[in-house]
């Protein structure tokens, strides 16, 4: 690894990016938007909490409580970025951080 | 239905407070409207000047009106018909002034019709073009219901019960819609000052039908959000989405529509039991979800070019776009994470977010990087300092990623 020049470095890192594109599918197309976006008229005037969504609520992560901590709402998610390390990504980062580093010593002796 | 017929349903109506009664006679699409427009054989203004007097004023002028509106209205002359509901209505509104609340419905109609001839004609106006016609029809449909709803607001001799306040909100609502439409949301100032300058006078806005709360709520957070007032906005679409009415589906994914844009922000994301409920924000917004849980820029990237048009369609696409800094924040985070084991990192090379955001498809240098993480610092996505000379990122011990929940962008300079 330590001898890999920036020239070949360059190669491999265009074919590990390729079969990634490759393997996508494209996009699925977006349907028209609805053309009319005014807020529509409610077929009644009033109506009961039963039919809302207004028990979901209490639990809304709008507010955060005084300790910081919102409580959940299964509507929405708010505490999804602890703690699990991605392995796969810690791989290819020192795998990355250790080739850049080698390419640093190469750039420093051609010097 | 003949005139004279017309004309007596009419006047009892009124005088017994059939309020829904009255609405079907005064319809523009009703099936009263269709008999009259068939057995009126001669439904001219001037073949009707006759009948005038033959009930208490104005509701003879007002039913004569309401003719020439169906009449017009059937020939698709939706100018004209725009015209004579505006004369119909300054009548109805002069004769309202020394009424209660149980006229309210019956002025909503109407009001509701007036919106949509007008409406009409300024489409028609714009699809025939030509320098002579103005489409102006909203504009002056918005000065009449804000004449309604003054009258509404300042209602000062009835009891609360049956006060003319209680149409306040509803018409507010209809004059806001109308300013909507034709892009002309500042003059909505008009009408909120006044709610403001006469707040004291009106029942609590809890009290009013929910209805009413929820439309001037939502079109409240939605200025809000055109004033990138998101805390407020957020607010706002909060309350109106979990207010509506389950079956209220397109109100609902209206709330969302700016809600969802609004939370991205703070790194709050729509769940899938949510998005399964709405199959068009879960095409469109899954996908970001997804990119930010990531950090994953590069699709980020990909998704904002390939929703751009819809995005700008739905008035969100800045928002989303600025959400693009939460997702390069995850990457960031994530990066220090994978490099804290065993022990939290505290001074991280700058090559190592360089490394993680080439891993990641973005292929930059390390100048550009050290210009990210400022940025991130100065925004309060991070905390620490940059040693330029050292090419190193001096995390804070305490809590180096704040909680999105939390972060404040900062005052502008």
């Amino acid at each position: 690894m330590s001898s890999t020049t920036p020239a070949k470095n360059a190669a491999p890192a265009a074919t590990t990016e390729k079969p990634a594109e490759e393997k996508k599918e494209p996009l699925p197309q977006l349907g028209a938007l609805e053309e009319d976006d005014e807020f529509e008229e409610f077929e009644t005037q009033d109506w009961e909490d039963a039919e809302t969504d207004l028990s979901f609520l209490k639990t809304d992560p709008g507010a955060p409580t005084a300790s910081g901590q919102p409580a959940s709402d299964s509507l929405w998610e708010e505490n999804w970025d602890d703690d699990d390390v991605d392995e796969d990504f810690s791989k290819l980062l020192r795998a990355e951080i250790e080739k850049t580093a080698a390419q640093g010593e190469d750039t420093t002796m051609s010097h | 239905m003949k005139f004279p017929v017309y004309l007596a349903q009419l006047a009892s109506a009124v005088l017994d407070k059939q309020a829904f009664t009255l609405i079907e006679l005064l319809q523009v699409e009703s099936s009263k409207s269709k008999e009259l427009l068939r057995d009126v054989a001669n439904p001219s203004r001037p073949a009707l000047q006759g009948f005038r007097g033959s009930v208490e004023s104005p509701w003879d002028d007002i039913a004569i009106a309401h003719l020439q509106v169906v009449l017009k209205a059937e020939g698709r002359d939706f100018g004209a018909a725009y015209k004579e509901q505006a004369k119909l209505i300054v009548d109805v509104l002069k004769w309202f002034q020394s009424q209660t609340s149980w006229f309210l419905p019956v002025l909503y109609r109407v009001l509701d019709d007036l919106r949509e001839l007008a409406a009409r004609a300024d489409e028609d106006v714009m699809l025939q073009g030509g320098p002579s016609k103005q489409a102006d029809s909203l504009e002056d449909a918005a000065r009449i219901i804000g004449n309604c709803f003054s009258s509404c607001m300042t209602d000062r001799t009835n009891p609360v019960g049956v006060s003319r306040k209680w149409g306040t909100y509803y018409i507010a609502g209809l004059a806001l819609k109308c300013y909507f439409r034709i892009s002309k949301t500042f003059l909505s100032k008009n009408i909120i000052r006044a709610i403001d300058a006469n707040s004291d006078t009106l029942p609590p806005l809890t009290q009013y039908p929910r209805s009413h709360q929820v439309t001037w709520r939502y079109y409240i957070a939605l200025l809000d959000f055109l004033g990138e007032n998101y805390d407020k906005a957020e607010r706002g679409f909060v309350s109106t989405f979990y207010s509506c009415p389950m079956r209220a589906r397109r109100n609902k994914e209206l709330a969302l529509n700016y809600l969802i844009p609004i939370r991205l922000l703070k790194g709050i994301l729509p769940s899938r039991k949510l998005l399964n409920r709405f199959p068009n924000l879960e095409m469109l917004y899954r996908p970001f979800g997804d990119a930010i849980r990531k950090g994953d820029i590069k699709e980020f990237d990909a998704r904002l070019a390939w929703a751009e048009t819809r995005l700008v369609e739905a008035g969100v696409y800045l928002t989303v776009e600025r959400a693009r800094e939460v997702c390069l924040s995850r990457l960031f985070r994530k990066t220090w994470r994978a490099l804290s084991k065993p022990d939290p990192l505290t001074r991280v090379p700058i090559s190592s977010f360089q490394a993680a955001l080439k891993i990641s498809g973005l292929d930059i240098s390390q100048e550009e990087v050290e210009c990210l993480l400022a940025n991130m610092i100065y925004k309060g996505y991070m905390r620490g300092y940059l040693s330029h000379g050292t090419g190193i990122l001096v995390l804070s011990k305490q809590d180096p990623f704040p909680s999105l929940l939390t972060r404040r962008d900062p005052a502008p300079m």
